[in-house]
């Protein structure tokens, strides 16, 4: 048995400790923004904050969950309030297909929580996730302006 | 609902006596709060076309943008009596850039069909004539005296008395282009908040009561089969359900379908699990032995004799022996899968006499027809929800996925979710054929080009079709440029069988053909000592039609092409020196009706690692709907070809593929992608057209041709990969 939070939520889970986080998510926990992408932590799509931190929840066994705080998409945002990075995101209109987004939005809030105004090579290292779709000359500039508008409080 | 417009009505209402609930056509509604809902007739798929539509749609019936909702139309065909087969609700799906194009004057027709409705029971209302009416913001304004009625309290009314009578609808006018407000606007994309929140729906995410999960482990040979299966450990995994062998099927062509073992569980991870612990003994079947590598020894070999002759204008030869200079180049392209970020998934119901299904679509035509096929019902029988699409690039025009939810749903009798994994994505696509090039072309004494000979080899699946021009389709067409600029032209068209299926991927002929031929041209202008820009407007001469009797014709246009390429040109400094290992490209394309030129800057490193730092674009598509969604296509589009020319390439080892994954088939990520994207629209002629596909086609032979100034290296074989470095 491992209990954990989910979005605040308190959770406990008794199943296959082999399960990655990711269906626990979707299928479990019915939070299907969480996305899957490849299964084998290459593309991004599966992405949460673990304690914080972005991790990519397809590789993580529920296992290892035990006392975690878990934020996923539908945690992000305060009430009706949206992140900073889910505003810069509607501002720049930076999804097309829109299925590697909420991966490509968990990470950048996870990057600018410990750095709050990265510069492109920042960016290009800590933003490793896919989209298939190419949309990132805007996820780009998305991403400088998430940070503008955290700054600007 | 209180009111509901079926495009086509009037041609309803004399059928059924009804217009208000006529089966024909995208519907619009008006609701109690005054907003406007559009039953499009397409998927969003990452086009933007939930966006355009409802565009279109504002601007003729005078309604707010924001107050204009999209609704997935229902998909189902319907039966004639003669037993042919319609949309029951019109043409619905998306592909080869037409969507747009294709909706472009019913959805407005439907808007003012409506509109005409609307202002006719306001002209009651208000007891004002109808020439003094306006309509703005979901109101119909009285000019005269200013007073005002909302469409829903409209609607309300023209619901009570019986629909107007409106002869032929095809008489009512539509907006003049002068007059737009809207369309041509910049616009956010519709729904991009349900996107950024994870609210948004896609087919994977989507539900039925009581469903169960499915996964299929395919034969990872392309024509293999099931020899044996040991199920004993995976049957122990917790919610397993059912261990189903699937037969490869007896019909030869469409829906492909892989012989394989299903697991279904009650979730997906119990599916997955189990599906590990099969223990499957496989046959090769005909492609055994099958490489990619041999397969362009073979095309090679096939080249060395005459093939099929595609076209063949003038007398090539004779030109070639009278040339004062002849040059030559081989061209390669590899196989490429579509890896679209939504893997395949499909839920099926089956109900005995009908199915019903909910899955990410492009195409709802084959997946209605795959699934009457693998069956047995009758098309009419099978009802279709569309969701939000993960991407496609040409995937899910095809369908195979919804055959096999399908007769799993059949074969248990229960609601079945079928996903696939990244790793069934790879191995069982319906690959960009790998195709092989050689060009020749003759120069005259003033540099200009007197002949063009093009050999194109390509090896395809394709068991069903025996036409050799509809086995290069996906390849080359017979008008491929410069044909009619260049007096001795032709092509020679070889064609091999293997194993590995094919079709259509983003620009499915031009991403190919732009490759060769504007890498070609660049060659030429290089080797007659001219400007790679100045020797394109030299061949493309005065503006004028030429015929082209492909998709995106009939014809095209010289000085359209000729327009981009100097605006792309002109935005970008062309002609502007250029550092040491920088490199500026330049290449222009038509593909399916539009016209698109770009300038791409690199910088190759001491170590020859390459960076885009730059990519100008041009492009005229006609007229542009939403600047917004015409530069996000652009852009996505240029990315994937930039993506794509630099790594990607499927290897295919004894009858399967060997890439699995995105750790070995890198699709770009942001750190390798152009930090700086600028696109130019010109808006040259009266249709609209889709920009999802035309900013690919470019990408590589301008890539290639910057690569070619910065290091002296010519690119003729794709993906890019590690050619700098041997
Ligand atoms: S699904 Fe987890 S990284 Fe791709
Ligand atoms: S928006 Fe489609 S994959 Fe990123």
């Amino acid at each position: 048995m491992v209990q954990f939070k989910v979005n605040g939520n308190e959770m406990r889970y008794d199943g296959d400790p082999d399960m990655p986080l990711l269906w626990y998510l979707r299928e479990d926990a019915g939070l299907k923004g969480t996305k899957f992408g490849c299964g084998i932590a290459q593309c991004g799509a599966c992405t949460v904050h673990f304690n914080g931190k972005a991790v990519r929840s397809c590789v993580v066994p529920m296992a290892v969950v035990d006392g975690a705080e878990i934020t996923t998409i539908e945690g992000l945002a305060a009430g009706d309030d949206l992140d900073p990075v889910q505003k810069a995101w509607i501002e720049i209109d930076a999804p097309q297909c829109g299925y590697c987004q909420t991966g490509q939005i968990m990470a950048t809030a996870a990057l600018l929580a410990s750095n709050p105004d990265p510069n492109d090579k920042d960016i290009d290292r800590a933003l490793t996730n896919i989209c298939r779709c190419g949309a990132y000359y805007r996820i780009r500039k998305a991403i400088h302006r998430a940070a503008e508008i955290k700054r600007e409080g | 609902m209180i009111a509901e417009t079926p495009l086509g009505y009037a041609r309803s209402l004399k059928n059924s006596g009804n217009g208000f609930l006529g089966d024909i056509g995208p519907y619009l509604r008006i609701e109690p709060d005054n907003t406007v809902i559009l039953g499009a007739p397409a998927p969003e798929i990452g086009t933007g076309m939930h966006t355009s539509l409802p565009m279109l749609i504002a601007e003729e019936i005078g309604a707010d943008f924001d107050t204009v909702a999209v609704r997935q139309m229902p998909i189902k065909l319907k039966r004639a009596p003669d037993g042919r087969y319609s949309w029951a609700y019109g043409v619905q799906g998306g592909g080869g850039s037409f969507t747009l194009r294709r909706n472009w004057s019913p959805v407005r027709r439907l808007a003012a069909v409506t509109r005409t409705v609307l202002m006719k029971a306001a002209s009651e209302a208000l007891d004002a004539p109808v020439t003094q009416l306006r309509a703005e913001n979901n109101f119909v304004i009285d000019e005269a005296s200013g007073r005002r009625i909302s469409f829903s309290d409209i609607a309300a009314l023209a619901s009570a008395s019986p629909f107007p009578e409106i002869a032929d609808e095809d008489d009512i006018p539509l907006k003049e282009p002068s007059g737009f407000t809207l369309i041509g606007q910049w616009r956010r994309s519709k729904g991009v908040e349900d996107v950024v929140t994870g609210r948004a729906v896609f087919g994977i995410d989507a539900e039925m009561p009581g469903m169960l999960h499915a996964v299929i482990a395919r034969c990872p040979y392309f024509d293999g089969d099931v020899l044996s299966v040991d199920d004993s450990e995976a049957r122990e995994v917790a919610g397993v359900k059912h261990i189903v062998k699937l037969d490869k099927p007896a019909h030869p062509g469409q829906p492909y379908l892989a012989a394989g073992v299903a697991v279904v569980a009650t979730k997906f991870w119990a599916a997955e699990k189990a599906r590990r612990l099969l223990n499957i003994e496989w046959s090769k079947g005909r492609g055994a032995g099958e490489s990619s590598e041999q397969i362009m020894a073979v095309l090679e070999e096939r080249q060395q004799q005459p093939g099929f002759n595609l076209v063949k204008d003038g007398d090539g030869a004779e030109a070639l022996a009278r040339a004062t200079a002849i040059h030559e180049a081989v061209y390669e392209l590899p196989i490429l899968t579509h890896a679209t970020m939504e893997p395949m998934n499909c839920i099926a119901h089956w109900k005995g006499e009908s199915i019903v299904l909910k899955a990410p679509c492009h195409n709802a035509g084959s997946v209605v027809g795959a699934v009457a096929r693998v069956t047995g019902l009758d098309m009419d029988a099978i009802h279709l929800e569309s969701t939000r699409t993960g991407g496609s690039f040409g995937r899910r025009l095809y369908a195979d996925w919804a055959a096999e939810a399908a007769i799993l749903s059949k074969q248990l009798n229960a609601p079945v979710k079928l996903v696939w994994t990244r790793e069934d994505d790879m191995a069982s696509d319906i690959y960009r054929p790998p195709s092989r090039h050689r060009l020749r072309a003759g120069l005259d004494s003033d540099g200009a080009i007197s002949a063009w000979s093009h050999s194109a080899a390509v090896a395809t699946r394709d068991e069903e079709s025996v036409d050799q021009v509809d086995r290069m389709q996906n390849t080359i067409w017979a008008d491929n440029f410069p044909r009619r600029l260049v007096e001795h032209f032709e092509i020679d068209a070889h064609h091999e069988t293997w194993m590995t299926l094919n079709g259509p991927w983003r620009a499915p002929m031009p991403a190919q053909q732009a490759f060769v031929v504007e890498s070609f041209i660049n060659e030429l202008a290089e080797k007659t000592g001219a400007d790679p820009l100045e020797f394109r407007l030299k061949l493309l001469g005065e503006p004028r039609d030429l015929p082209y009797e492909h998709w995106g014709g009939p014809t095209y246009n010289t000085g359209r092409w000729a327009g981009v390429l100097k605006k792309a040109a002109a935005a970008a400094g062309w002609g502007r020196k250029v550092k040491r290992r920088h490199g500026r490209g330049i290449a222009g394309y038509f593909t399916f009706g539009s016209y698109c030129a770009l300038v791409v800057d690199v910088e190759v490193s001491k170590n020859r690692d390459i960076r885009v730092t730059r990519v100008v674009a041009a492009a005229d598509a006609g007229r542009v709907v939403n600047p917004n969604g015409f530069r996000a296509q652009l852009e996505g589009g240029i990315m994937d070809g930039l993506s794509t020319a630099l790594r990607l390439k499927i290897d295919i080892e004894d009858g399967r593929a060997v890439q699995s994954n995105f750790h070995n088939y890198q699709v770009m990520r942001i750190a390798d992608a152009p930090p700086v994207i600028e696109t130019h629209m010109i808006e040259g002629g009266d249709n609209v057209h889709g920009t999802g596909e035309i900013g690919l086609p470019p990408v590589a032979p301008a890539l290639c041709a910057a690569l070619y100034q910065a290091t002296g290296k010519r690119i003729r074989k794709l993906p890019v990969g590690d050619q700098l470095k041997a």
